[in-house]
């Protein structure tokens, strides 16, 4: 058995560390920005398999969140935690706490509604109903009471930002699984915009589109970050290098490092995330 | 691969001899014995058909003006089978009215709740109450049921319509259930997800994206149980009360009464061979195919249709 090597396993015992907040927060400048979310301590399961293991940090309100790591490393799970859609999950548990905009939600007596009103959420595969493109994006809005004409500005205006207006405005009744799988995600999108959440979460939003559509998407999260908090997964460094605020690096289900744009992209992170984003190459 | 696989050019060769040894006639065989038992299956149900029609096609002959009477008396030459079928229709409409919206609830709870020692459990409970022979249901009807609908009612006789129809109701529902909640289950998961994610009650879920989604084969399922109720003889025979009227009024469900089944099970082996009395039975048993495969048919195409949509 070859000699521990200390420098290593400090180094692995600082990145197990929750010390990562606290740089995030230096990073972030003197005042840091609201948090939008707070991890404290956060574990998953499914079944036996631990997929996210005491995850801590801090997620700012109104700045773009990128999520990285390689497949398979919990990110999506995160994500799918935040607004508790995992809980459907047969076998699936979770410890530790997570706070969206100050409702706790480990308390049962939070109600996931209310809470999943102001989390809108854009799965990793597009998936819409076998209903008309307008039916679509109202989908969200059953049992509002609103009128034809509020109806009609709703899908126009949610359309519009999510870059789709253009392509569907002239077929707004027919299916919206007529739509290609690039369309699509972009309604799924605006059916996200319609309800007015006031935090975004997106799993990789352009894995599924061509580089067009993909850019379109991006230049559109841009301009969403002024009123929606938005939190996505990408696997695409150069995107995440071009759009993201924060950076949130997870490898086997540990949240390794995060912090800004500039700070992941320098010289200062820990070796492992540098590995990742500069080499794409990860030891975990 | 051949590194993995060292084999001798020859061995590679007397391999695929073998190969097409073996498999070839061995295919076309399947191919001929399957192609044999399907026709001998189709036949059998053509044999079938051919052999009632046959023998009741002489009965339209020789009862032909009491046929579609309501009145049912061999020894006057009466043969009325108004109130076999009626008997029939109302037992199944009642018993489908109860067990259908129970049924769907329940596969509901059991497929939404989404834990899997609920659906472990269920499903191996409704196997269970669909392995118990309808004997059995019929004892527990003529023991029990049927005494308790006449004292809440306060009737001479507890066997009467509505005491079939609950019978036949809790002998359908394991079918019902499981079937529907095969629909519900198997509406895809990130339906359900993006519904809830866009922050939906779950009756507006259910409401909105499962009863939709799962509605061809819910629908399929109601007609494949129709079969089923339709079709019980032993259990109804045994609490219908076996009285060849139609009720006074016509939806007095606290009246006894007659089903196609229960007259064929009471009587098919007292009646002669050949007699008038054996070929109207025989014509009411033609009836029940038809009306059976008419609802198997019509269930095939609305689970097709509903397979196809999505
Ligand atoms: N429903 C589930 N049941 C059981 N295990 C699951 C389930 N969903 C995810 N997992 C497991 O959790 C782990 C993390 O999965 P997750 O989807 O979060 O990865 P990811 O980082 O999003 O990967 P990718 O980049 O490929 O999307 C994986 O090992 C996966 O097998
Ligand atoms: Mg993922």
């Amino acid at each position: 058995m070859p000699a521990v090597n200390l420098k290593t396993l400090a180094k692995e015992f600082n990145y197990a560390m929750p010390q990562t907040s606290k740089s995030y927060l230096k990073l972030v400048g003197e005042k840091p920005a609201e948090t939008a979310i707070k991890a404290e301590n956060f574990s998953a399961w499914f079944g036996e398999n631990c997929v996210l293991s005491g995850v801590t940090t801090q997620i700012a309100k109104g700045r773009i969140t990128c999520i990285v790591g390689p497949s398979g490393s919990g990110k999506s799970t995160f994500l799918r935690s935040i607004n508790r859609i995992n809980d459907s999950v047969p076998r699936y548990k979770m410890h530790g706490s997570l706070s969206v905009e100050g409702l706790d939600l480990d308390k049962k007596t939070s109600s996931l509604t209310q809470l999943r009103a102001q989390v809108g959420m854009v799965f990793q595969k597009p998936c819409v109903f076998p209903r008309s493109i307008k039916e679509n994006v109202l989908f969200g809005l059953r049992g509002h009471k609103i009128s034809r004409t509020e109806k009609d500005q709703i899908v126009e205006q949610s359309l519009k930002s999510a870059a789709l207006w253009n392509e569907v405005h002239l077929r707004l009744d027919q299916s919206a699984t007529t739509l290609s799988l690039g369309q699509q995600q972009r309604l799924c999108i605006a059916r996200a915009l319609a309800v007015k959440p006031k935090i975004l979460l997106l799993d990789e939003p352009t894995a599924s589109v061509d580089p067009v559509s993909g850019r379109s998407i991006e230049s559109l999260i841009l301009k969403l970050k002024h009123d929606y908090t938005i939190i996505m997964v990408t696997h695409d460094i150069r995107q995440t290098k071009r759009i993201a605020d924060d950076i949130m690096f997870f490898c086997s289900g540990a949240l390794i490092e995060c912090g800004t744009n500039e700070f992941m992209f320098s010289k200062e992170c820990s070796e492992q995330s540098r590995l990742y984003l500069d080499e794409a190459f990860c030891e975990c | 691969m051949h590194l993995s696989h060292p084999k001798t050019p020859t061995a590679h060769a007397s391999h695929l001899e073998f190969h097409k040894l073996r498999t070839l006639p061995s295919r076309s065989f399947i191919y001929s014995y399957a192609t044999l038992s399907a026709l001998t299956a189709t036949l059998l149900v053509v044999l079938i058909l051919g052999l009632l029609a046959y023998q009741s096609g002489s009965a339209i002959f020789e009862a032909n003006d009491s046929l579609l009477g309501s009145v049912w008396s061999p020894a006057k030459n009466q043969y009325g089978i108004l109130p076999m079928l009626y008997g029939s229709l109302i037992v199944m409409v009642l018993a489908m009215g109860l067990a259908l919206p129970i049924g769907i609830l329940t596969a509901l709870y059991i497929s939404e709740t989404r834990s899997e020692t609920v659906r472990r459990l269920s499903k191996t409970m409704l196997e269970i109450l669909a392995g118990i022979p309808s004997i059995v249901y019929g004892l527990i009807g003529v023991a029990f049921l049927s005494l308790w609908v006449a004292d809440i009612f306060y009737l001479q006789t507890g066997r009467v319509i509505l005491t079939a129809s609950l019978l036949l109701a809790i002998m359908i529902l394991p079918t019902i259930i499981t079937l529907t909640e095969d629909a519900f289950s198997n509406v895809a998961t990130p339906y359900r997800e993006n519904a809830y994610a866009l922050g939906l009650y779950r009756f507006e879920v259910i409401k909105e994206v499962i009863l939709p989604q799962a509605k061809g084969d819910v629908i399929g399922a109601a007609f494949l149980a129709l079969g089923r109720a339709l079709g019980e003889t032993m259990a109804v025979m045994l609490v219908i009360g076996s009285l060849d009227r139609i009720p006074t009024p016509a939806y007095n469900i606290l009246s006894s009464a007659q089903t196609i089944t229960s007259k064929l099970g009471r009587e098919i082996a007292e009646s002669a061979f050949g007699s008038t009395h054996f070929n109207v039975l025989v014509l009411m048993s033609l009836i029940l195919v038809v009306i059976t495969l008419s609802l198997t048919g019509l269930a095939h195409i609305l689970f097709k249709s509903a397979g196809s949509n999505d």
